[in-house]
């Protein structure tokens, strides 16, 4: 059985390989380069009492647009091995007709399916392991001035991008088992890998926002990512020009954030989520490779 | 043959497809070790019967047994039964040796060596993707294939279709040699009754999902005949025989019956007739089948 996946998996393995070898290309110089500045920035700052106000600047000044590039796309990859190799998994079977061969040799469906996910899962946990490993690496720096939570920083660190990696995964060859055509499974997993990531970054994740009220001259706290902040209460500051005015009227602000505390909690949390939802997709492939007629 | 153990056997066997029966009430034995040539119009449900044999379909009613046992997704059913599905689909990019590698992986009694002599024989290109191959030479690897797993009951499902005449005729050379100690029960579908005779030795007949035939070929041929008459009404003779086909000209009437006993009267002329005719009979019974007899000039084109 692992030989015929691995015959029929080799390229997209190399690939697969393939490109994580080279975002680790873009990715370690430029990781030693914002290390190094980093390291200088700071150093300047406590010896010399210079930029401290400005470290991120000094940082990413020069790094800043492959930083946002390189994270972005990071972002994309694990769709990407949803819809290149998830995806044809089973409905490429069907296209071709190869199920028929398959599914009539000397293994029964039920191994099939079981070693195609087994393999399928771990080849997606190790590949977004080692994406997650390289930014969580790449992004020490800049957790250290910008916070670890914020969204995109958070997505393609720790351990989550395991998660959403697997998930995709997943999501690809369960499409790709109920409608038994290429195409259709790569639409709906497209649609619906952006769908949950985004109703989970932005409903799930702000449940462990801490919310509370602190003087009108406070804001959110360092490394945190703010979800909000209004200025409430008081009494006669319309006329007031400045924060401290409306603070001395006694108006205080209203702050939402995710503290970045809420860092390892929160993976934790949404990396199960994802995980328990590839489970029940890998749990529909088993049903419908294993039952539906062929 | 009768006395013979049963190689497929099914009782009612009916399938399905949201309204409409793929097949209906088929219920059919195959002895052990025949060669049956499964034949019928596009649409009669030879491909339904072959899959619900292989257990890649499952009955809306009856039951079948091959080999003794339901179809079902176990190893020891697997791997006694052959199948070659339609199209003959094998993994395009990969070569025969890498499809054969693979089937050494997928089963247990795997007999690589015969099956790289056969295609050796053939002169069939083992390193080459199967893409790159003739459509004779595919089915030939897929032929290997299924015979490689040693199967004792082999399921194909029209593997002559896209094939040439030559490419047909090797194919069931090769069919035929393969089949000659009698250990290996055949089920072939196909349009090409032309091509059958020659290897088969038994028939299923089906047509408009049903199981008009299913006897030993010898038997079919015994059994039907042509009577050419004067013209009259068959009422008669369908009191006594099986009518399956009635033409009446001005002059003529010519009547394919299936016999069950001496034709007494004396104004009907007697003749033998061929298998295809016969089969074309059959076909032509329904006339929402018209397409049947255009399907049979396969042999031809």
């Amino acid at each position: 059985m692992t030989y015929l996946i691995w015959r029929l998996h080799r390229v997209h393995a190399i690939v697969a390989a393939g490109v994580i070898v080279a975002i680790a290309g873009l990715i370690v110089p430029s990781g030693i380069a914002i290390a190094n500045s980093y390291h200088h920035a700071v150093t300047n700052c406590s010896i010399n009492h210079l930029g401290c106000g400005d470290i991120g600047g000094i940082v990413f000044g020069s790094n800043g647009v492959f930083t946002s590039l390189v994270q972005d796309l990071a972002m994309a990859i694990p769709l990407v091995f949803g819809i290149l190799w998830g995806a044809p998994l089973v409905a490429g079977e069907f296209e071709a007709g190869t199920e028929d061969f398959a599914w009539t040799q000397g293994v029964t469906r039920r191994r099939w399916v079981l070693t195609n996910l087994g393999w399928a899962f771990l080849v997606a946990a190790a590949w977004g392991g080692a994406l997650a490993v390289l930014f969580t690496w790449w992004r020490g720096p800049d957790n250290a001035i910008d916070g670890p939570v914020k969204f995109i920083y958070f997505d393609v660190q720790g351990i989550a991008p395991i998660a959403y990696t697997v998930f995709a995964m997943a999501l690809g060859i369960a499409a790709g088992a109920l409608f038994r055509r290429v195409v259709p499974a790569i639409m709906t997993t497209l649609v619906a890998f952006v769908a949950v990531r985004i109703v989970t970054a932005l409903y799930f994740r702000p449940l462990f926002a801490v919310t509370k009220n602190v003087s009108a001259l406070a804001s959110t706290p360092p490394l945190s990512y703010s979800l909000g902040q209004d200025i409430l209460g008081g009494s006669n500051t319309v006329a007031c020009q400045t924060l401290k005015c409306q603070a001395a009227h006694g108006a205080y602000n209203h702050i939402s954030y995710l503290p970045a505390s809420s860092f390892w909690p929160l993976q934790g949390v949404e990396s199960g989520i994802f995980l328990v939802l590839a489970l029940a997709l890998a749990f529909f492939t088993y049903w419908s490779v294993t039952t539906r007629e062929a | 043959m009768s006395s013979d153990p049963l190689a497929i056997e099914t009782v009612g066997l009916g399938k399905c497809y949201r309204s409409t029966w793929g097949l209906r009430d088929c219920s059919i034995d195959v002895p052990e070790g025949s060669i049956s040539a499964l034949v019928g119009p596009n649409g009669a449900g030879k491909t339904t019967l072959l899959r619900l044999l292989m257990g890649l379909r499952r009955p809306t009613s009856g039951k079948a047994r091959v080999l003794g046992r339901p179809p079902a997704q176990e190893e020891d059913f697997l791997a006694s039964v052959g199948f070659l599905a339609q199209d003959i689909p094998l993994y395009r990019q990969l070569s025969a040796a890498e499809h054969l590698r693979i089937g050494a992986h997928l089963n247990r009694g795997w007999d690589a060596v015969a099956a790289e002599q056969r295609l050796a024989g053939l002169r069939i290109p083992l390193d080459r993707p199967v893409a790159s191959l003739s459509g004779g030479q595919r089915a030939q690897v897929a032929l290997s294939l299924a015979l490689a797993k040693r199967p004792r009951v082999l399921l194909l499902d029209e593997p002559l279709a896209a094939l040439d005449p030559l490419a047909r005729r090797e194919f069931l050379t090769s069919l035929a040699d393969v089949t000659v100690d009698g250990d290996v029960t055949v089920m072939l579908s196909s349009h090409l009754v032309h091509d059958l005779e020659r290897v088969c030795n038994h028939l299923i007949l089906l047509t408009a999902s049903r199981v008009r035939l299913c006897a030993d070929i010898d038997d079919v041929l015994s059994d039907h005949r042509v009577l050419v008459g004067p013209r009259r009404s068959t009422a008669e003779l369908e009191h006594l025989f099986n009518v399956v086909k009635a033409t009446q000209t001005e002059r003529q009437s010519r009547v394919l019956v299936r016999l069950d006993g001496p034709v007494l009267d004396p104004e009907w002329e007697t003749s033998e007739v061929g298998l295809e005719d016969i089969i074309l009979g059959y076909m032509s019974q329904d006339d929402t089948l018209a397409a049947g007899p255009l399907s049979l000039a396969g042999g031809v084109a």
